[in-house]
């Protein structure tokens, strides 16, 4: 290349130069030539500190708190948008389901009035809890209102329970060998981790079985088929004519149909045949993991409890001069309801009181 | 260099990410660029909020369009671009003053330069050329800044200020000649103030 001819704002536009400039590349031919040609020696010099002077412009800056607020509009924006998108009004509890739990199944059908059918060889929940649970030792819950209703289990794993929705156990032994809920409806569990002792959902045909994850199951008797979708974690399903089902249920293994993420099996309940098949509504499952669990960074407490009450219909009461303002970072995902609290308050060198729907945390200093 | 390169991949990834629904990936792009969008926002308006409110707006735009937006090379050239168009818009519904494609491209004839010499006259030669730099008449100084601030090439600077690139060239050969004339009178000025003391 030839530079002897060059202006200022030929060297200027020329990317060798520029890049000379910016990185230092190829320092030796440009000193060279700036010893060899003192004519062109000048042009470089005031082309070279044009570039820099640009280059080292003053910048506008915003402050780390100015920053952090655009993001927090950007997200609540966002967010107030997709709930509004989401119809039905079941899918709305579903999406912020996921900002809930690491991971998700969701057992869904058409619904096809069959009527109480008490000649056919369906298993509905009324005939599993009749048939397993005398009526003495059965605690059931039942949702008639609109918003989810949360049920603590004796184990410590927590259930929501949306609307129109049933859960029992056995509270005789429900924490003995194995934990085991029947269900009718739709529900979201956060099952505490304890692979000793197995945790079982009787939905309908369904046997989902976990050692400790969260999901949600939604399953009615009058449902043609029934849909498990699972976002993360893994989950072993069979149905309760599995031949093979006393094994299965008895180990600490998952054994039989394990669904692994994005990965979706549909029960055919009249013919009883599972089996794995696409995804049918992608767009719900798009999400990442990550953002299926409540992580908070660096966020106010009072923040962090508005997320706690909106996702588990719960109230929490704290003295908000003295705690709403700490900065909490904590990553949460699928622990019970009952963890994050106790996690949350260890955090905040807190101690917690659960009386009914209302999480009492009391502290003496924002730490 | 080699960092500059794996810091592009990973935002590059970030971008395609973002693209599948990953909200992480959409964070860390905006806290990546935030501060270069508010400085070359800055330049358009002195209103910190309404150029708050257009970085925020765009990147909102940006995760409602997830799934439409194609794949880039470079995310800073698609993100200065639109957040000039964002601005273009906001200021025009907001306010009446407006750099934006004034065509005038005179400069504000050197009324400067006795305040040059009253003020600090021991300024050091980079911060006169910044002074200048910023005085040059807006398309010009956008142009530089483009370049040589923010590293675009000629035809993504183009681009960005919806010209074609000769005209971008002209612009920049005008404000480099216009610069090194002031830069000239100046330091003369300069000179002869001194050896008038």
């Amino acid at each position: 290349m030839d530079y002897s001819g060059f202006d200022v704002d030929d060297f200027i536009f020329d990317k060798a130069f520029t890049e000379w400039v910016r990185t230092g590349e190829n320092d030796a031919f440009w000193q060279d030539l700036m010893q060899s040609q003192p004519l062109v020696s000048h042009k470089i010099e005031e082309a070279r500190e044009i570039i820099l002077a640009a280059a080292s412009l003053p910048q506008a800056m915003l402050s780390a708190q100015e920053k952090q607020e655009i993001l927090q509009n950007i997200h609540q924006r966002i967010e107030e948008e997709e709930v509004v998108e989401d119809q039905p009004v079941v899918l709305t509890v579903f999406r912020k389901m996921w900002w809930a739990a690491a991971a998700v199944i969701i057992v869904a059908g058409w619904l096809t009035w069959k009527g109480t059918g008490s000649h056919s060889k369906e298993v509905t929940y009324e005939k599993l809890v009749a048939a397993e649970v005398k009526s003495t030792e059965l605690q059931e819950s039942v949702n008639t209102a609109e918003k989810p209703l949360l049920v603590n289990l004796p184990d410590g794993s927590s259930v929501l329970l949306l609307k129109g929705g049933k859960l029992s156990f056995n509270k005789a032994n429900f924490n003995n060998t194995r934990r085991e809920v029947y269900l009718s409806g739709e529900a979201f569990f956060e099952v505490s981790k304890n692979p000793e002792k197995p945790f079982f959902v009787y939905a309908n045909e369904l046997v989902t079985k976990v050692l400790g994850t969260s999901f949600t199951i939604r399953a009615f008797n009058d449902s043609k088929n029934v849909e498990v979708v699972v976002k993360t974690g893994k989950v072993s399903v069979f149905t309760q004519r599995d031949p093979g089902k006393e094994d299965k249920m008895k180990d600490n293994k998952l054994e039989g149909l394990v669904l692994l993420p994005n990965q979706q099996i549909v029960l055919e309940r009249s013919q009883m045949k599972l089996s794995k098949s696409g995804i049918e509504r992608p767009e719900l499952l798009t999400l990442p993991a990550q953002k299926l669990s409540f992580e908070f960074d660096d966020v106010p407490f009072a923040e962090v409890a508005a997320t706690m009450e909106r996702s588990y219909g719960v109230e929490i009461i704290f003295d908000k001069e003295l705690l709403g303002k700490c900065r909490l970072t904590a990553y949460l995902s699928d622990e019970p309801l009952n963890d994050k609290i106790r996690m949350i308050c260890d955090a905040l060198s807190a101690t917690s009181e659960v009386a009914d729907k209302k999480i009492f945390i009391k502290a003496n200093a924002c730490k | 260099m080699e960092k500059k390169i794996r810091i592009e991949k990973d935002i590059i990834e970030c971008w395609n990410l973002l693209r599948a629904g990953d909200r992480k990936s959409f964070a860390h792009i905006y806290s990546f660029y935030a501060d270069d969008l508010f400085t070359y926002g800055s330049y358009f308006s002195q209103d910190r909020d309404l150029v708050k409110d257009a970085i925020q707006e765009l990147f909102i735009d940006i995760w409602r369009m997830r799934e439409n937006l194609s794949a880039t090379t470079s995310v800073k050239f698609y993100l200065f671009r639109s957040l000039r168009r964002k601005l273009h818009v906001l200021t025009e519904t907001r306010t009446s003053f407006s750099t934006f494609d004034s065509e005038a491209d005179l400069p504000e004839v050197i009324s400067h330069e006795e305040e040059f010499m009253n003020r600090e006259t021991q300024d050091g030669r980079l911060k006169q050329l910044h002074r200048l730099l910023s005085q040059l008449p807006p398309r010009q100084f956008e142009a530089i800044r483009l370049c040589y601030f923010d590293n675009f090439d000629l035809k993504e600077t183009a681009s960005i200020m919806q010209m074609n690139e000769q005209s971008v060239r002209n612009l920049i050969q005008r404000s480099i000649r216009h610069l090194r004339q002031l830069f000239t009178t100046i330091v003369s000025l300069f000179l002869f103030f001194y050896k008038t003391l």
